[in-house]
């Protein structure tokens, strides 16, 4: 059931409750006002009987002539009064009260009592009646004056009536302004999903128009956000594979083209070998992107395990130092190394080298002549972190650049373009920082870049020290690893 | 014809820039977007082979540009994306063509050719004014149904006179459309072409087709005229 039929029925449901409530309770007290009136009048009756009560020699009397008398003597009369001595002996009573035998209470006070199928009200009174003087009269008497329900009844029938006649009414108009009520609020409601109905997988710009302050506006700004987040995502995928695609089609092109070229007509060797080797430097680069992707993609898995073991960053750092210096002199980039400690860390050593080789390429690649790149290892302050750092005097990443660097794929522009110019291919994948993040991280550790555009760029990659990893609780004394400290 | 291959990928932009080369195309090339736009701009192309994804500036950055520049230059974008979106904002974008990564280098020429032709509005890539018939695509040259070889620069001298035949064509537009911003020739070469153009062409056969128009450029169009004008020398 739509939920306005269902917050109209509940609507509806209470509205009538309360109205039946209210009216059930207003009855009730008409007639509880109404029936105290009626006792504040028989009080005076009563009174009134006793003032005209006179004795006579064994019984009460009152004179027939008396203008009481005719209230109580009408055949049609609807109440009645009983006189009694203090035993509670009747010794006077109306017409009425003779003929339906009614009797006392044994105590005096207020009553209801049902006579021939007609409910009246009483109230009894003690009296001292004024007696002749030598009279043998009884000091006190009991009077009792009783009067009919049925007005009261009737007065409280006429209003419940006249309840009944505009509650359903009254009903119907707060209905029609609860509906008027709820599809206001719905109207937001149905704006949203419309809105996110829109919103789909090729489309995503479609946003809530947001109005106000209330709940749903802040529904609205919620649902707003999640889009965004959303749309943000799908824009990350498709730059991804959109990267991807550009990586990996641009050298199978290389590589199809040569192919073609190789093949199109009659070609001396020495053409042919210029020729495969444009094909195998493709495939080459393919294969470092096929690699990377295939790594990353592992990684995302959570399926690479880490073959942990006690390792020295700084021994994985001069090998990669050996490893790179080919490199480097290529590109007429001096590299050097300095440990101040022998960062022990807990680590997968293959992974690790795989990391400092990447900083070491890039910080190689997207240098100039001349310059410079350091790595250095030492311990964090604190004791409990070792930190690898690699500087560079390169070209340096434009600041806008620094958030996306370690992003799949992205490349800054002007390095990229700038390796170019410099006659060095730049044979990177895109993805080594990606990889090198990737490493850090799934050893416990971080790692950031700092950078000015111009004069270089310094990656640091922190990682918890082996000792460390071990104890439970990282101890103050985070022990300064052993041997070459000398800070 | 000249061509402009503006792509940063070394690899692909040497096997572009042979390729061109061995189909009859002059070609120069740009490895960024900035240096791709300024070449685009300052120099007179007959076509331009654009990548997107380039450093700088994307390839839609250099064709909006570029056409904001009010240059029609015919562009084949060549790219990775593939989808359809892509190559519908890709041709909405102001290119002419859109080839997409790998594609056969055969593909790529003939692409080029229709591009140019149309830009010349020469309908199909076999041109034959009188009885001198000219194939760009085959590369070759017939003159009342004899085979005539021609040397490349010939060849591309021909081809720039057959695609604006019964135009003239000027001094500076032969000089710029036959050579590569990288060569270093003096303008009078021009003529010396011509002339040897009109050795092979029109030596021997009773009309001439190669016609000087003085102080104007040169015109290939089956009418009578004057002779070989030397204008330096």
């Amino acid at each position: 059931m739509p939920l306005r039929w269902r917050l109209i029925g509940l609507y509806a449901l209470i509205l009538a409750a309360v109205l039946v409530c209210f009216s059930v309770a207003l009855a009730h007290r008409l007639r509880e006002s109404l029936v105290e009136a009626l006792d504040r009048e028989l009080e005076m009756r009563t009174r009134a009987v006793a003032a005209e009560l006179e004795f006579e020699p064994s019984r009460w009397f009152v004179e027939a002539d008396s203008e009481l008398l005719a209230d109580y003597q009408n055949a049609d009369a609807d109440r009645y009064f009983l006189v009694a001595d203090a035993g509670g002996v009747v010794m006077l009573r109306s017409p009425l009260a003779e003929s339906t035998g009614v009797g006392f209470a044994a105590a005096c006070g207020n009553r209801e009592v049902t006579l021939r199928d007609a409910r009246f009200r009483e109230t009894c009174l003690v009296a001292v009646p004024a007696a002749d003087a030598g009279t043998a009269a009884p000091a006190t008497v009991q009077v009792a004056c009783g009067a009919s329900l049925a007005r009261v009844d009737a007065a409280v029938a006429a209003f419940t009536t006249q309840l009944w006649t505009v509650g359903p009414p009254l009903l119907v108009l707060s209905l029609i302004g609860g509906w008027l009520l709820v599809s206001r609020a719905l109207r937001p409601i149905h704006r949203i999903a419309a809105t996110a109905e829109r919103i789909s997988g090729t489309n995503l710009k479609g946003r809530i128009d947001v109005r106000g302050n209330d709940e749903l506006a802040r529904l609205g700004r919620t649902l707003n956000a999640a889009f965004a987040r959303l749309q943000a995502a799908f824009e990350r995928e498709r730059r991804l594979l959109a990267d991807a695609s550009h990586e990996l089609r641009t050298p199978l092109a290389v590589i199809a083209g040569n192919v073609e070229l190789a093949t199109s007509r009659e070609r001396s060797a020495a053409e042919l070998r210029l020729l495969f080797a444009e094909v195998g430097a493709a495939s080459e680069r393919m294969r470092a992107v096929v690699e990377g992707m295939l790594a990353l993609a592992r990684a995302d898995a959570g399926v690479v395990p880490l073959q942990r073991q006690r390792v020295s960053l700084a021994e994985i750092a001069d090998a990669a130092l050996r490893l790179h210096r080919p490199l480097a002199s290529s590109h007429g980039v001096e590299l050097s190394s300095a440990a101040s400690d022998p960062g022990l860390v807990s680590g997968d050593p293959a992974r690790l080298a795989d990391l400092v080789s990447n900083l070491v390429t890039n910080a190689i690649r997207y240098n100039r002549p001349g310059g410079t790149a350091a790595i250095q290892v030492r311990r964090d302050p604190a004791g409990s972190l070792v930190e690898l750092s690699v500087t560079d005097t390169g070209i340096g990443i434009e600041a806008r650049d620094l958030s996306r660097i370690f992003d799949r794929f992205f490349r800054a522009d002007p390095a990229r373009s700038r390796a170019g110019e410099e006659g060095h291919e730049a044979v990177g994948t895109g993805l080594g920082l990606a990889i090198a993040k990737w490493i850090a991280e799934a050893h416990g550790g971080s790692i950031a870049v700092t950078s000015e555009l111009g004069s270089g760029s310094q990656f640091v990659v922190r990682l918890p020290a082996a000792e460390c990893v071990r104890e439970a609780s990282p101890s103050p004394a985070c022990p300064k690893a052993g041997t070459t400290s000398s800070r | 014809m000249r061509t402009l291959v503006i792509e940063d990928d070394p690899g692909l932009a040497r096997l572009l820039q042979r390729g061109l080369d061995e189909a009859g195309f002059s070609v120069d090339a740009a490895s960024d977007g900035e240096c791709g736009l300024h070449l685009a701009g300052t120099e007179d192309y007959d076509a331009i082979v654009l990548d997107l994804m380039l450093p700088r500036r994307s390839g839609f950055e250099v064709l909006g540009a570029l056409r904001a520049q009010g240059k029609l230059t015919p562009v084949l974008v060549l790219t990775a994306l593939d989808g359809i979106e892509d190559r519908v904002a890709g041709l909405d974008r102001g290119a002419d063509d859109y080839l997409t990564k790998p594609f056969a280098l055969t593909e790529l020429v003939a692409r080029l050719r229709a591009l140019i032709r149309r830009d010349h509005r020469v309908g199909s890539s076999a041109i034959a004014v009188a009885d001198l018939e000219v194939d760009l695509a085959a590369r070759r040259v017939r003159r009342a149904g004899r085979e005539i070889e021609l040397p490349a620069k010939q060849f591309a001298l021909l081809e720039l006179l057959a695609l604006q035949h019964g135009r003239i064509v000027s001094r500076t537009q032969i000089y710029d459309k036959i050579y590569d911003a990288g060569s270093d020739t003096l303008s009078n070469v021009v003529d010396v072409h011509v002339c040897r153009l009109r050795e092979l062409v029109d030596r021997g056969f009773g009309q001439r087709l190669i016609h000087t128009v003085r102080g104007q450029g040169y015109l290939l169009a089956a009418k009578e005229d004057g002779e070989c004008h030397f204008a330096g020398g």
